[in-house]
């Protein structure tokens, strides 16, 4: 026994000398080319996973032993034009390069199908749809109206007018609506009788809570941002003075900060550009603190007596459209398009911001590193998805910010994300001209107005049991809504 | 080599040495799983290159250890049906029994020429190197048993069982060593039992060790030295030569088969070097194996393997927990140590320092069964099986003392020092480690991964290469799952079948057993001897069917 054991010890003690190395040289990438008279040659891989799976994969025309997730390894570096097939779905097609040690990963593909199933919801017709992003509502317009607009909750799939118990005669006409992610309430100016007048609607699951606040926001609507855990607290620009209103209390603090020319509000704290700085207090406007004092980066950033539409992303990630529509960081290089920035979207978990222009869509990855000699910072890398179009309206992530929706007129668009899989997508469907599409990520459905009825529609683009919840949201915007609206 | 195998009163550069030691197994064990999760929380690629390596050499040493045990097992089942009785007596007429076995007829079945093999080569090496053993009728058992606090219904089935022995009770002496601190109803329990079975051995003696000896610690050892050392008395006043008695030191609830003290016999008469051996039967945990949870089964039945593998490398097997040995080499060894919890393994280091090295254990092909933990409630059960685990685990305190030990021998050679040393030394720390790379620590490089590492080709074959290793691993696991259910007693009621089956499914328990009910009281024993919190013993509560045998108690601690 003890000689047996002694000889087999050694037996295995070789095999792992031998095959440790080989496995961890495979698991590099490392594979033996005798062909290419090098010996070992350094390979990459790609992984491919779809929605749905089973896609069959052709790499360069070849159909691979795996359907999709795939990981198609013991490639050498190079473009290889990747398809993917499934029957009732379009076909997916994009070169994709690969190098070597390296995996390019296309973990969110979405094939669509060759024809959309179109759900039904709600007989119109509707003229507009009004998202109310992260709240699990929005509104539908038909017409300026206020009793005819309704509100739809899309979770419990229910609908109800915004004004309910009034009488036609005192339902004013809604003419500018103005929301905040994640929160259930809403804001709007409305023409009645007796001239116009600002109301808050607080929106819950079978009725909205509609007050007059017209004495606290004489400047109307527009600009006027709260926290979605504390709607009662709205604040506004007048100048260069934020002024306060408690809606709750009926008070007003005018001059509350003095300087500013912009502000935004995230987690309970407001981001402000000050004179030569950009801060961030807390709800009251205590606990100061300093996001960026150095003059001379704040004025090349800023351009004097200037209004900027603030962007808080956490603490020390902040965005600014300007004026002109340019948009500007507090991060490296600060200035990162020019003009014509209509609205943006940040994405935490991808570190992905998504840009919409008039004429363009693009994505700021915020997670690529570079790695040149001298890297003191993340340099962030933009790449525009689309250009050079027309009448680009609205535009959102969708299936965890790998692919983008937008909006160009009448048309919906699909584009995916990452860089290679730009051919993805295309074509979505057709809305009425004029009106807005709402995505809701948790249902991965489009909810849109067809263009011929003017009903309520919704297609599925992403299945719900392929969608992870974002681990960095606590509870969805509803029930934060709902909590603060009960407050 | 004269060395005081203990821990206790040590002075100067000596005591600094041992606390050094004594940090060194918990400190490695910290170091590694620590030192594996930071470098995959900041180099994730390096500590999935690690763990790749270590996963495979973990799956070949799992196969190579399942292949032993097989060996192992074939090798204790081809000994099932032997007349141990006959053998042992085979040994006094060495040439004839010799001339016989090498004429006999080659026997059918492989078992039967397993069993024969092994027998003449045992006879034939005995005739090559050894000194001749004494007569069997010569030969006397000696078998101590502590009692600490254990019922009489724990002790008693082990006594009959002893009594119940193919070889001549009236050559077996038997001592129940009564701690004088056990309750009065343990103390009338022994004096019962005593009674009882007084006429049916040689001797049977109730000896009690006396509570708060200067310098003894509430350890097992102490008591059974105590008792040894009345048993020297015994024989040296009845003029019975310790070289021709076998001392067994047997756990309260150890039931032996009736003919465990033939096999030990015959061992011992064939071994040339008697002298300086240990004999170690393979431990199993089947007196009440029925009435104890699924954790418990699969932990001994793991215990069990761990023996049965063992045994196939005598060259570093060490004793433990029920073993025997010559009484003359634990006479000049010293006993067994008074301050240790570990005395079943203690007794093999100190025994191995005393004789330069000329020491061994030599594994017996037959079982001897005791309890597993068993408590009035699921939940006692768990908190004691944990107990259990960290006190066999706390024979990382050898680790300190033998090192120290080599540190001064001068006789064994530096490879064996060495050998012994990293083989204690690796098996506490990969008792400790082993189980939390596997299940937690290995998956932390995904778990950490940032784009530089998701984006990797390694990042993606390393799932598979894993999962290739774990579905090969499953092999060991079905091999253990069939020689475990080979090596469980028959049962008493019908639905035998389904409990055997409920017993193979309990082994997928096994993830969540070794962290909990292995690695973790195994992290805490060296913790503990890291930090300079010293156990003492504690008595694990046991019990069959209904009844219980101890109160559990809490471990004290003890200060140097």
């Amino acid at each position: 026994m003890q000689f047996l054991r002694r000889i087999l010890f050694y037996i295995v003690a070789a095999v792992y000398a031998v095959l440790c190395p080989l496995l961890i040289l495979y698991a590099l990438g490392y594979i033996y080319s005798p062909e290419t008279q090098k010996g070992f040659v350094k390979t990459g891989a790609i992984y491919l996973s779809t929605n749905p799976q089973g896609g069959s994969v052709f790499v360069n025309g070849e159909e691979q032993a795996q359907k999709t997730p795939a990981l198609i390894q013991e490639l050498t570096s190079g473009d290889y034009s990747v398809r993917i097939s499934l029957e009732g779905y379009r076909h997916w097609q994009a070169v994709i390069p690969v190098q070597k040690e390296e995996a390019t990963v296309l973990d969110k593909i979405l094939l669509l199908p060759e024809k959309w199933d179109i759900a039904p919801i709600l007989g119109g017709p509707f003229e507009d749809l009004i998202p109310v992003q992260a709240s699990g509502y929005f509104l539908l317009k038909a017409g300026n109206a206020g009793g005819r607009t309704t509100v739809y909750d899309y979770k419990a799939d229910s609908a109800y007018p915004l004004f309910s118990g009034r009488d036609a005669a005192a339902i004013p006409d809604i003419t500018e609506v103005n929301t905040v992610r994640g929160s259930s309430g809403i804001l709007f100016r409305a023409e009645t009788p007796s001239g116009k007048r600002i109301y808050r609607a607080g929106l819950t699951g079978n009725k909205a809570v509609v007050e007059d606040v017209t004495e606290l926001l004489r400047g109307g609507p527009e600009g006027c941002k709260w926290d979605p855990d504390k709607p009662e607290l709205v604040f506004f620009l007048s100048g260069a003075e934020l002024i306060k209103a408690d809606l709750k209390e009926g008070a007003v603090y005018p001059g509350f900060m003095k300087g500013v020319s912009g502000f935004g509000i995230e987690s309970s704290h407001i981001y402000a550009i000050g004179e030569n700085t950009i801060f961030r207090t807390d709800l009251s406007g205590e606990a100061r603190s300093s996001i960026l004092d150095d003059e001379e980066i704040f004025s090349s950033i800023f351009k004097p007596e200037k209004t900027y539409e603030v962007y808080p992303f956490g603490e020390d990630l902040l965005f600014f459209i300007g004026p002109d529509g340019e948009l500007l960081s507090n991060k490296l290089p600060y200035r990162f398009v020019e003009t014509g920035t209509l609205d943006i979207e940040y994405d935490r978990q991808e570190q992905r911001l998504l840009v919409l222009r008039r004429d363009a869509v693009g994505v700021l990855d915020l997670s690529f590193e570079q790695t040149g000699e001298v890297t003191f910072e993340k340099a962030p890398r933009m790449f525009w998805m689309c250009r050079d179009k027309k009448e680009m309206s609205q535009a959102f992530f969708a299936y965890g910010a790998s692919h983008a929706v937008y909006r160009q007129g009448s048309e919906v668009h699909l584009a995916g994300v990452e860089a290679y899989g730009k051919n993805s997508g295309g074509f979505l469907l057709e809305v009425k001209p004029g009106s807005s599409v709402y995505y809701s990520e948790e249902e991965g459905k489009i909810y849109f107005i067809d263009r011929e009825k003017g009903n309520l529609n919704s297609v599925t683009l992403v299945p719900e049991a392929s969608l992870v919840p974002d681990p960095f949201e606590q509870g969805s915007g509803r029930e934060k809504a709902a909590k603060a609206e009960e407050r | 080599m004269n060395f005081e195998f203990t821990a206790q009163g040590l002075t100067g550069g000596e005591k600094v040495v041992q606390r050094v030691l004594e940090i060194v197994p918990g400190a490695a064990s910290w170091g590694i799983m620590i030192g594996m999760a930071v470098l995959a929380r900041f180099y994730p690629l390096y500590a999935a290159v690690i763990i790749i390596a270590f996963y495979l050499y973990w799956l070949l040493k799992l196969l190579y250890m399942t292949f032993f045990l097989i060996l192992s097992y074939l090798r204790l089942a081809s000994e099932r049906d032997t007349d141990w009785l006959k053998r042992a007596r085979s040994v006094d007429r060495l040439e004839e029994t010799l001339e016989q076995l090498e004429q006999a007829p080659r026997k059918d079945g492989l078992k039967e020429r397993l069993s024969a093999y092994c027998y003449l080569k045992d006879l034939q090496r005995l005739r090559r190197q050894g000194e001749r053993p004494p007569l069997f009728s010569e030969i006397y058992h000696l078998v101590i048993v502590p009692v600490a606090g254990e019922a009489k219904d724990v002790v008693e089935p082990g006594i009959n069982s002893i009594a119940r022995s193919v070889f001549p009770p009236e050559r077996i002496i038997v001592i129940l060593a009564v701690e004088e601190r056990a309750d009065e109803e343990v103390k009338k329990g022994a004096e019962e039992i005593r009674e009882k079975y007084s006429s049916a051995f040689c001797d049977f003696l109730v000896e009690y060790h006396p509570d708060g000896i200067e310098g003894e610690a509430r350890a097992k050892g102490a008591n059974t030295t105590n008792a040894a050392k009345k048993a020297a008395e015994y024989l040296k006043g009845k003029h019975i030569p310790y070289r021709n008695v076998i001392s067994s030191c047997f756990d309260s609830d150890t039931v032996i088969k009736p003919d465990y003290f033939a096999a030990l016999t015959y061992y011992f008469m064939a071994d040339p070097e008697r002298e300086r051996s240990s004999f170690q039967p393979v431990p199993v945990y089947n007196n009440n194996i029925w009435d104890a949870p699924g954790i418990t089964r699969v932990l001994e039945a793991g215990s069990s393997f761990f023996q049965l593998i063992e045994a196939t490398n005598p060259e570093t097997l060490v004793t433990f927990s029920s073993h025997s040995m010559s009484f003359k080499a634990l006479v000049e060894t010293g006993y067994w140590p008074v301050d240790m919890i570990s005395d079943d393994s203690a007794i093999f280091w100190k025994a191995f320092l005393r004789f330069d090295g000329n020491y061994k254990a030599v594994p017996m092909y037959t079982t001897v069964s005791m309890d597993a933990v068993v408590a009035d409630n699921w939940w006692h059960t768990l908190k004691n099986v944990y107990k259990q685990k960290r006190r066999w685990a706390w024979g990382v305190e050898n680790f300190p003392i033998v090192v120290r030990g080599f540190l001064k021998d001068r006789k064994i050679s530096l490879t064996r020092k060495f050998k012994y040393a990293f083989k204690l030394f690796e098996g506490h720390v990969s008792w400790t480690t082993w189980a939390f790379l596997l299940t937690i620590i290995g998956w932390l490089p995904a778990f950490f991964a940032g784009k530089d590492y998701s984006h990797t080709v390694f990042y993606y074959s390393a799932p598979r290469i894993t999962g290739t290793i774990f579905n090969l691993a499953s092999i060991s696991l079905l091999t253990s799952i069939a020689l475990s259910l080979c090596l469980l007693p028959p049962m008493k009621d019908k639905k035998n079948l389904f409990r055997r089956a409920g017993y193979a499914l309990q082994w997928l328990l096994m993830p969540f057993t070794i962290i909990f009910f292995s690695a973790l009281p195994a992290l805490d024993a060296q913790t503990r001897l890291m930090l300079g919190k010293y156990m003492t013993f504690w008595v694990t509560e046991k019990g069959r069917g209904s009844g219980r045998s101890a109160e559990g108690r809490e471990p004290d601690t003890l200060t140097r």
